[in-house]
């Protein structure tokens, strides 16, 4: 008998071969389980139909089905939306009655994912932000305005609903023949070696987004969802150390507490579906050059450590990247941590993400530029730029002349002709050349008035009149 | 078959995962599934195509090619869309062969193994290429009045580019066919035109449309493209199942709707308009290119339908309206709300603004001086009388509740205080023609079936799509017939309950379907008063139904009873209702005539913010005021409202179709095509409905068509970035181009 791979769907066991780890959950829920309330909207991660939550050591995840495997669900719950409906009673869950309130379907095919996304706007500590929450949810009928209401309503209504049962499933996911999930480092390392070859799986959100495009899939899987060391965020030294791991939502909460002028610019990283599972390390090994946290990480001067079975080494996250998708992580290597070093002091960061729509888009550009005040000029400039060309990367001889100079309006523009020297941009769907050179550099001028302060440059703090 | 009983009943059956898309219908077991294999080249001749890797790979059943089919190959009545392409392909996306497979992914797959060889032809992707190709799809449509040659103290003239759109309904094209047992084909379609599907599944299978039948439960978003697109996909999955006799389905993939299927057409327009010192315009000529694609599809009347806007709020004494349709290597550009409207509205819009500037005059004065009023400024070019105008009162009360002067005013000071963010407010008003321009269209017919235990079934040929159809016909039957909504249920549309059905689209669905409904009703009643009339010896005049009983004087009979009595006394239950929108007419030729039953107006004032150093902008304020006539269910109309106006915002910012230099659809998926998102929607939304209007039309409780008219109105949207735009760069905001791109912006913005 082939091994098998168990979770819970609504509630109720369920047992599947095992060699089914790599299969999307979403055609399991659907096709297998015939819960269709979940709908196949773009089978990529970017419209939410076929959200569902994943429930795993206390902790609720909303996860896009189209693009979680069942190996990474295993020994977890999963909710649809027809799990929501208390059994015994018919009764709807807050979320159901306030979409119905308020109206909130036109064709009804987002709903099941709209109502999936309130259920975890509901269980948020913080009270949630409607648009926030439903960036990764698209609706093509209603305009959005009932569905926020129904956020409203659902998240003032202080009904608590227990949607998991307390008796959890087996957490013990195990390995299963083709795709492994070491629950130690020592372990992954181990496989690592091993098999070279094997793919790497963490969130999944790229790289199974990349299997559905291509009609592909690894014949051997490393997941590393279960490493505990991998999941360690430790704040308590003067470095700030997160796990290789640790998701992007996470990761921006620990961000945000040294470097609150770049929240803005995490706000539009992913969806609340994306940033739930994707991790740090994942999103700068997969290189890709509109990734929006290289960047980032490159100007607050953060390091990759990595680790093969016999020695670590630990590599500024500007070297790591080291062409398009292309990373200087060896084959028997695994990424375990990102580190970033204090905020020094008088320091200033401008994170700034250029793109055609506010939420849930890949930048036409980002420029992020930190530098320390000193005696009103800027020292230890660091620059680094993403979305342009094939990888993101720092931009050193702009760096130098910024070295010394006064960040003033009239500065920066003189500036701007050699940042214009230092960038390559390419012309691809989401801008050309030609706006791409035209907005770096105006990019300059808005820092200069951020700078100074009291000019208004925010788009999204702009009230009507 | 999925059928609603009300609009909550359906919202229900959403929030829980109950309601039942065609993806989600249980398939006999052992169905297939289909994928298409698609051209790679934009024109090409085929030279080879060896289908051997396909066939051999796992799961696959059979391949199908053009020689497959034993009818017709065709998907269109027009007959120049092939279901597969045969030896030429015409554009990059287009269908050559289809695989089915025992599993959806192995029919995906296996679809990707075909090796095709080809030899490219010339080919025409944008409409600078298809001009200097005169590669004209028909001759150039236009529409004429009076004398272009007179003397106009002022002129001006500009051009603009206008954008595609991709529909982007949240469920893709799917069909499912079910072989019966009898020989009948039965077709599960997600289409918004079940009776073209019939006939065009009968005629390629060879068989008469009494053989097909097709079903239609509900559609996860229409929005025109599954009007004439949703054909093929029906077409494929019918012959599939005619070939292997078993149940096969097509549920295409995102990317392959997006590159096979059609979306809004793109244009770029040309004015040129002669005004007097005032203001008013006395000539406006117009000249719309428009990239039709590779078929007529329904181009023609797309680019009538923009002809017969062009004037949108306006008497335009002389005028000269040409579109010329160029046939291109691109998928074919079909209906979209509003069907050329929007298209014709920003251009009409773009050159009063550009006269406004020209004159200096307040934008929203110079609009209301131009309105159309008393004759003989009441005549639109096509030559239809506008008795209806409403536009001057609408504007007025917007006006005031926009409290737009004050906030013009605040603006400008912002503005000139403000270096990095400018805001911009405008004003646009909208008038929108209800009825289908092809007359022949404007017809409808309805099944009212009454149970014996006293409920009621309707049947229409219209299909639902989240418009809310389904209840606003419920609305109708119960206020028609006396009795609770609670008794009706509005059946799917299905091609053997109601034939012939024109297409659920161009706003006219609930007047001409509520109208065929009500003309059953109405004859169903009669019946039933007759038989209650004789029971009791009462003349028919004094006996009435309401509030779900029999009224006839003091005696209170409940309708069950009624029903029952009817029944035993041999009376049929059952009527079929039939409507034409009377008075209309129209000469395709002459371009004239009265093709619009009535108009539907509407406004909307629209504030944005656009950051000048990156070209972004965001909507910040919108307020709506339209008209609906009575409205029939107003939460439905102010969800059509809302719904419509942030798709048409989509088209007019974050939208843009983009076609490569060889025709590839470069924006083929969400990563790169990208609707609004709810961070888009304005974070002040006022809507209201003008309670205050009537139809003058004997419309069905003088309610008005609402699908599409709402869309126009996020031209002002365009118009407001333009004002932002003026306050650094007056010249570029004349010339900004849709979508309003922070690229297109930016080119704006610089000098």
């Amino acid at each position: 008998m082939s091994p098998t791979l168990t979770f819970q769907l609504n509630n109720q066991a369920i047992h599947v071969d095992a060699n089914r780890a790599c299969d999307p959950l979403l055609d399991f829920i659907r096709e297998d389980a015939r819960r269709t309330g979940t709908k196949e909207g773009c089978r990529s991660g970017e419209c939410g139909a076929c959200m569902v939550l994943v429930h795993r050591a206390g902790c609720t995840r909303l996860v896009n089905s189209c693009i979680a495997t069942l190996g990474q669900v295993a020994g977890a719950a999963v909710m649809s939306v027809e799990g929501l409906t208390d059994r015994l009673s018919g009764a709807l869950h807050p979320a159901q009655r306030s979409m119905i309130d308020q109206r909130a379907a036109q064709c009804g095919f987002c709903t099941p994912g709209i109502v999936m996304a309130l259920v975890f706007g509901s269980a948020q500590s913080t009270p949630a932000v409607p648009t926030a929450v439903l960036s990764g949810n698209l609706c093509r009928c209603t305009g959005y305005r009932p569905i926020i209401d129904a956020a409203r309503q659902c998240w003032n209504d202080s009904g608590h609903v227990e949607l998991f049962d307390s008796e959890q499933p087996d957490t013990e996911a195990g390995s299963f023949p083709g795709f492994e999930s070491p629950a130690s480092l020592a372990v992954a390392l181990e496989l690592r070696a091993k098999h070279p070859d094997a793919t790497v799986l963490a969130g999944g959100t790229d790289l199974v987004t990349e299997w559905r495009r291509n009609g592909t899939r690894p014949s051997h899987v490393l997941y590393l969802g279960r490493v505990q060391e991998l999941q360690r965020i430790d704040a308590t030294g003067p470095d700030l150390s997160i796990g290789a791991g640790v998701t992007i939502a996470q990761a921006i909460d620990c961000l945000l507490g040294p470097w609150p002028e770049a929240a803005d610019y995490l706000r539009r990283f992913g969806s609340p579906a994306i940033n739930a599972n994707a991790t740090i390390a994942g999103n700068l090994q997969t290189a890709s050059p509109i990734g929006d946290l290289a960047p980032l990480l490159m100007v607050l001067d953060a390091r990759v450590n990595v680790q093969n079975q016999t020695a670590d080494r630990s590599i500024p996250v500007d070297t790591f990247v080291a062409g398009y998708r292309r990373t200087r992580l060896a084959a028997d290597e695994l990424i375990t941590e990102i580190v970033v070093p204090p905020r020094p002091d008088r320091l200033k960061l401008f994170a700034y993400k250029v793109s055609r729509r506010f939420d849930q888009d890949l930048a036409s550009l980002n420029l992020l530029v930190s530098f320390q005040l000193i005696a009103g000029v800027m020292q230890q400039v660091k620059v680094a730029i993403g979305g342009l060309s094939n990888q993101a990367s720092r931009l050193p001889v702009f760096e130098t002349a910024c070295e010394g100079r006064p960040p003033t309006l009239q500065v920066m523009q003189q500036l701007a002709q050699t940042l214009n020297a230092a960038i390559e941009p390419i012309t691809d769907v989401r801008g050309s050349a030609r706006y791409r050179r035209l907005v770096a550099q105006n990019l300059l001028t808005r820092l200069a008035l951020d700078m100074n302060g009291d000019t208004e440059t925010n788009l999204r703090l702009v009230q009507p009149t | 078959m999925n059928s609603i009983r009300s609009r909550s009943d359906s919202v229900r059956d959403f929030v829980t995962g109950r309601a039942q898309f065609i993806d989600d219908i249980p398939l006999p077991a052992g169905a297939f599934h289909v994928a298409l294999g698609l051209s790679e080249w934009a024109h090409a001749t085929i030279t080879s195509m060896d289908l051997s890797p396909v066939r051999q790979a796992p799961g696959v059943v059979c391949v199908l090619t053009a020689e497959d089919v034993p009818g017709n190959n065709r998907c269109s009545q027009l007959g120049d869309d092939p279901i597969f392409a045969e030896q030429i392909v015409e554009y990059n996306g287009q269908c050559l062969f289809a695989v089915i497979a025992r599993s959806h992914a192995a029919a995906e797959h296996a679809a990707q193994l075909a090796v095709i060889t080809a030899t490219p032809l010339l080919s025409a992707i944008s409409i600078d290429e298809a001009t200097l190709q005169q590669n004209r799809l028909v001759d150039p449509l236009t529409v004429q009045r009076g004398d272009m040659s007179v003397h106009t103290k002022h002129q001006v003239q500009g051009s603009i580019h206008l954008g595609g759109q991709e529909h982007f309904y949240m469920e893709g094209q799917i069909a499912a066919a079910l072989p019966e047992a009898n020989g009948e084909m039965r077709i599960v379609a997600s289409t918004q035109h079940p009776a073209e599907v019939q006939l065009l599944v009968a005629a390629m299978l060879g068989c008469d449309a009494t053989d097909v039948i097709v079903q239609c439960p509900r559609l996860g978003g229409g929005f025109g493209g599954k009007e004439t697109q949703a054909t093929q996909i029906a077409c494929i999955a019918g012959l599939a199942a005619s070939i292997t006799g078993n149940a096969c389905k097509l549920r295409l993939s995102r990317h392959d709707d997006m590159v096979l299927t059609g979306k809004r057409h793109d244009m770029r327009a040309h004015y040129v308009v002669g005004f007097d010192r005032d203001g008013l315009v006395s000539t406006l000529r117009v000249d719309l290119h428009v990239r039709c694609g590779f078929s007529a599809d329904l181009s023609v009347a797309v680019c009538t339908r923009a002809l017969l806007h062009l004037d949108n709020a306006y008497y335009l004494p002389n005028i000269s309206f040409t579109a010329h349709l160029w046939r291109t290597n691109t998928s074919s550009a079909t209906a979209f709300r509003g069907f050329g409207a929007p298209q014709a509205l920003l251009v009409v819009e773009s050159a009063l603004l550009h006269v406004a500037r020209e004159l200096q005059i307040d934008s929203v004065e110079l609009r209301a001086r131009n309105f159309y009023r008393s004759a003989p400024a009441d005549q639109t070019p096509y030559g239809m009388t506008v008795t209806d105008n409403i536009l001057q009162r609408i504007t007025t009360e917007l006006l005031h509740s926009s409290a737009y002067t004050e906030r013009r005013r605040a603006i400008a000071l912002m503005n000139a205080a403000q270096p990095a963010i400018k805001r911009g407010i405008a004003f646009c008003p909208v008038k929108f023609g209800i009825s289908f321009t092809q007359t022949h269209l404007n017809q409808a017919g309805a099944l009212v079936n009454i149970y014996t235990d006293g409920s009621i079934q309707v049947a229409h040929g219209g299909t639902e799509m989240g418009q809310g159809l389904n209840e606003k016909i419920a609305a109708i039957a119960a206020r028609a017939f006396g009795v609770s909504s609670q008794r009706f249920r509005v059946a799917a549309a299905d091609t053997s309950r109601v034939p012939n059905a024109s297409p659920t689209a161009a706003s006219v669905s609930s007047d001409l379907i509520g109208r065929a409904v009500e003309n059953a009703i109405v004859k169903l009643r009669e019946r039933l008063i007759r038989v209650a009339a004789l029971h009791h010896e009462m003349p028919e005049e004094l006996c009435t139904i309401e509030d779900d009983c029999l009224v006839a004087g003091n005696l209170h009979v409940p309708f069950d009873q009624l029903v029952r009595r009817a029944y035993e006394a041999r009376v049929s239950l059952s009527a079929t209702g039939y409507y034409t929108t009377p008075e209309i007419h129209f000469d395709n030729k002459a371009m004239q005539g009265q093709p619009f039953y009535y108009f539907v107006y509407g406004a909307a004032v629209s504030e944005v913010a656009v950051d000048v150093l990156t070209g972004e902008s965001r909507v910040l304020r919108v307020d709506i005021l339209q008209d609906v006539g009575h409205s029939l269910v107003p939460d439905i109309d102010r969800g059509q409202i809302e719904g419509g106006f942030m798709q048409g915002l989509g088209w007019l910012t974050t939208e843009s179709v983009v076609w490569s230099e060889t025709g590839r659809l470069l924006t083929d998926g969400p990563d790169t095509y990208k609707i609004p998102t709810s961070s888009d929607m304005p974070p002040t939304f006022n809507v209201q409905l003008a309670g205050w209007s009537t139809n003058k039309r004997d419309t069905v409780f003088l309610s008005k068509g609402i699908g599409e008219p709402p869309l126009l109105l996020a031209v002002s949207v365009h118009l407001a970035i333009r004002e932002a735009i003026a306050a650094v760069n007056p010249a570029g905001a004349l010339s900004l181009s849709a979508p309003a791109s922070p690229e297109a912006v930016l080119h704006a913005l610089s000098p």
